[in-house]
């Protein structure tokens, strides 16, 4: 807004400015024209002195030379001389030559040299105003003949009509000095007007009003009032003086204001476009500041990325890993410090080389594809290479491999350490692996061949052994001893024939292609007859106890082999529980599992037990005084829970309780067929 | 009482065995393989036939496939004493087959039982 007040205020000064200068102007306009018209009227009125002087001293000169050279007056010649001066001055008109003794038949001729005049008595009638006219001519120039000096001259009466009178014709009439009256006079008639006009024209080159003494004006007087700075000049005309008014030429009279207001605009055509550029200027200018601070932020930020971009440089750079970035078309682009300390190389051997190429990495063309393969799949590939140093040493590189982030799915970085050390431990590792997993198997194979072979010497002996007791002790006479003895050979066998046949069992079910045939069968009814069994046995072992829910409890597997789970578990149930005890065998299930539990009031496992329970041959220490036995039953047990895709667990309460709970998958309804054989 | 055709490739258990079933009152016909048994089956009646499975010639599966071809014989008990190693397929044409089957190492009782078990329900 300010900004708009002082720009008015600007527009305002230059108009005052302005206005001054115009009026300066216009005064010096002014003072520089008035001196003009003056000189140019003096320069008027000393030529007419000068040419009317002349003239008359021409015509007086030429009158008085004829008139001394003796010649006596001839009309005729003075006519011719006088036209002969006309020639030569054409300001001269007319000149007549009259003789006041003759002036009737006097030659009235104008300046087409054509008589007018005729004799009034050759001729009948009245007279025709050319006859007229002819005569007041003839009496006017009598008249002037008769003057002596000009203001002694009449006027003298038009050529063609009265108004000619009107106008004010001015003559200047000279008189011929007459010394002799007969010799007549030489009278120039000449047209003030023609004969000044023309020379004022020539000079005045502006407006100009003449008039004579007595105020007649012989030039139409301006139209508009006398300027001011119009002036008089007194213009002498033989006896007479002329009053010569000039004015100034003419200029196109200007209001100042407009000049005011064309100076504003002129001023307002320049200084808006002044402003728009100004403004166009600002703009720009601000644009450029905005452009400037964004480049300037955005340079900052470039930097700060720059920076970071260097710093992650230097991480690269310093890890002890070698790092490798490998382009989409397979050229090595990049390595790591690391990388050429393991390789014992320069970067400029491998950057810029197809990594097929590169001898010491090991990567064929094959490999690469299989690792792009790789990591296109799975994110990431790990591989452990020969690499050659350049010394010709190997070392074994476990490089991991995964996608290049900016450059496409083939492009692939490679980070790598020497793992050499670690790689001879892992096969270390294998190899020991392998010879256990032979040796066990040797074992496992030499415990299957062991009792495989044994089963038919053990069943001779536990047949001869059954013989023997049921022969001998029929006899009275055995001795007490011998019975005891007896007695020990029975249970040695059976026990050894249990032996041998857990471990056919176990050699059976642990062959890693072990599988059980897979009937859909009732769990429920399947432990109902089991544990109705052992309740007829009545010895004297704890009581079992059976819970059933109602209903099948169909699951997929093989009979024989959960009747040895159920059997092996109730019986190690009631070999850990005092007679006073009890085992609670329960079946459950809901709709997804069906479950077996086994719990007792025995004397439970230990803690420190409980986790090995399951492995072959192990034996808790207090168990193994307590009942006889080879450490296979439970591991026999979970070996068939596992075969038939259940789960076993166990909770024990030293000195309490323990309970072993498996959980089966429920298996599908059989057809009703099904369902009532495997009852 | 009844008459056992005891069927082993391996002497002593066979007649340690025999001694053991005589012992319980039985009768018992020996023989070494399948041919023997089949011979001893066609010349004289027996009441259960107990075989081993795994033998030299011909073996408790076609010995009993044989008996159970034989129109005379096919309704005679084919008890099994084998071993636990046997695969599945061979047990499957066992259960078949056969009347039962007694898993090697065995108790004497059970066995008897098992024969007991058989003939009796023949009769």
């Amino acid at each position: 807004m300010s900004v708009r007040f002082s720009q008015f205020l600007i527009v305002v000064v230059l108009a005052l400015v302005a206005f001054a200068f115009f009026r300066t102007m216009s005064a010096y306009q002014e003072t520089v024209s008035a001196s003009d018209v003056r000189m140019r009227g003096s320069a008027i009125v000393e030529h007419q002195r000068r040419r009317l002087g002349d003239r008359v001293a021409a015509i007086e000169g030429l009158a008085a030379r004829m008139a001394m050279e003796g010649h006596g007056f001839s009309a005729r010649l003075f006519e011719k001389a006088a036209r002969a001066g006309m020639h030569q001055d054409p300001a001269l008109r007319a000149i007549d030559f009259f003789n006041a003794d003759d002036v009737h038949v006097a030659h009235i001729e104008s300046g087409g040299a054509r008589n007018l005049g005729v004799p009034p008595t050759k001729r009948s009638g009245h007279a025709s105003p050319e006859e007229v006219q002819a005569v007041e001519l003839a009496v006017f120039d009598a008249a002037l003949s008769r003057a002596t000096s000009v203001s002694d001259i009449v006027p003298k009466p038009s050529a063609s009509n009265g108004s000619a009178t009107a106008r004010g014709r001015f003559y200047l009439a000279t008189r011929v000095v007459r010394h002799n009256q007969e010799l007549g006079s030489i009278v120039e008639h000449l047209d003030a007007r023609d004969l000044i006009l023309d020379d004022v024209n020539r000079g005045a080159s502006g407006p100009f009003a003449l008039s004579d003494g007595r105020g007649r004006w012989l030039h139409p007087p301006p139209h508009q009032p006398a300027e001011r700075n119009s002036q008089i000049f007194a213009l002498p005309f033989a006896d007479q003086v002329l009053t010569l008014t000039l004015m100034p030429p003419q200029r196109i009279a200007l209001n100042p204001w407009w000049f005011v207001l064309g100076w504003l605009a002129l001023v307002l055509s320049i200084a808006l476009p002044m402003e728009v550029v100004g403004n166009i200027n600002r703009r720009v200018q601000a644009l450029n500041e905005e452009l400037e601070s964004r480049v300037a932020a955005r340079t900052t930020q470039l930097e700060a990325s720059l920076e970071e971009s260097r710093r992650l440089a230097i991480v690269v750079e310093s890890v002890h890993e070698g790092v490798m970035a490998v382009g989409a078309s397979g050229f090595v682009r990049y390595v790591n410090a690391a990388l050429c300390k393991e390789l014992q190389c320069m970067p400029h051997e491998l950057i810029g080389r197809q990594i097929s190429d590169i001898r010491s990495l090991g990567i064929s063309e094959q490999h690469l594809s299989d690792i792009r393969a790789g990591v296109s799949a799975t994110g990431f590939v790990y591989r452990e290479m020969e690499r050659h140093r350049a010394d010709g040493t190997q070392y074994v590189a476990g490089v991991t491999f995964t996608r290049h982030a900016l450059e496409g799915s083939d492009a692939l970085i490679a980070v790598s350490r020497d793992v050499t050390d670690r790689r001879g431990l892992i096969d270390q590792l294998l190899e020991t692996t392998r010879r256990l997993e032979r040796e066990t198997r040797a074992r496992a194979d030499f415990i299957a061949t062991a009792s495989h072979e044994l089963r038919t010497p053990v069943t001779t002996l536990r047949t001869l052994a059954a013989l023997l007791v049921d022969k001998l002790g029929q006899r009275d006479t055995l001795a007490p001893d011998d019975r005891r003895l007896l007695d020990i050979l029975d249970q040695e066998t059976k026990r050894l024939a249990h032996l041998v046949d857990d471990l056919l069992k176990i050699t059976k079910i642990d062959a890693p292609e072990a599988t059980l045939v897979e009937h859909t069968i009732d769990l429920g009814a399947i432990v109902r007859r089991e544990i109705e069994a052992f309740q007829r046995f009545g010895d004297a072992g704890p009581h079992v106890e059976l819970h059933l829910d109602e209903g099948p409890a169909y699951v997929k597997g093989d009979e024989e082999a959960l009747r040895s789970v159920i059997d092996n578990l109730v019986s190690n149930a009631r070999k850990f529980t005092p007679p006073s005890g009890r085992v609670d065998v329960t079946v459950e299930h809901d709709t997804e599992h069906a479950r077996l539990v086994v719990s007792d009031t025995g004397v439970g496992i230990a803690k420190s037990d409980l986790a090995h329970i399951f492995e072959r041959f192990y034996r808790a220490p207090m168990t193994a005084a307590r009942a006889p036995g080879a450490g296979l039953g439970l591991a026999i047990v979970a070996r068939l829970v596992e075969l038939m895709h259940g789960t076993i667990s166990v909770a024990s309460e030293m000195g309490h309780e323990t309970t072993v709970t498996i959980e089966y998958p429920l298996a599908a309804v059989p057809a009703t067929e099904h369902a009532l054989e495997s009852r | 009482m009844a008459t056992i055709l005891l069927v082993d490739d391996e002497p002593t258990l066979r007649s340690v065995l025999c001694e053991y079933l005589r012992f319980a009152g039985h009768d018992v016909v020996e023989c070494r393989d399948g041919d023997e048994a089949l011979e001893q089956l066609h010349a004289s009646a027996v009441d259960v036939v107990v075989s081993d499975v795994l033998m030299p010639g011909m073996d408790g599966l076609a010995l009993c496939g044989a008996l159970r071809a034989s129109p005379s014989l096919a309704a005679i008990p084919f008890l099994f004493v084998t071993a636990r190693t046997v695969d599945p397929e061979m047990k499957a044409e066992m259960d078949r087959i056969g009347n039962g089957s007694v898993l090697k190492p065995f108790e004497p009782d059970a066995l008897l039982k098992a024969i007991e078990s058989v003939v009796h329900k023949q009769t």
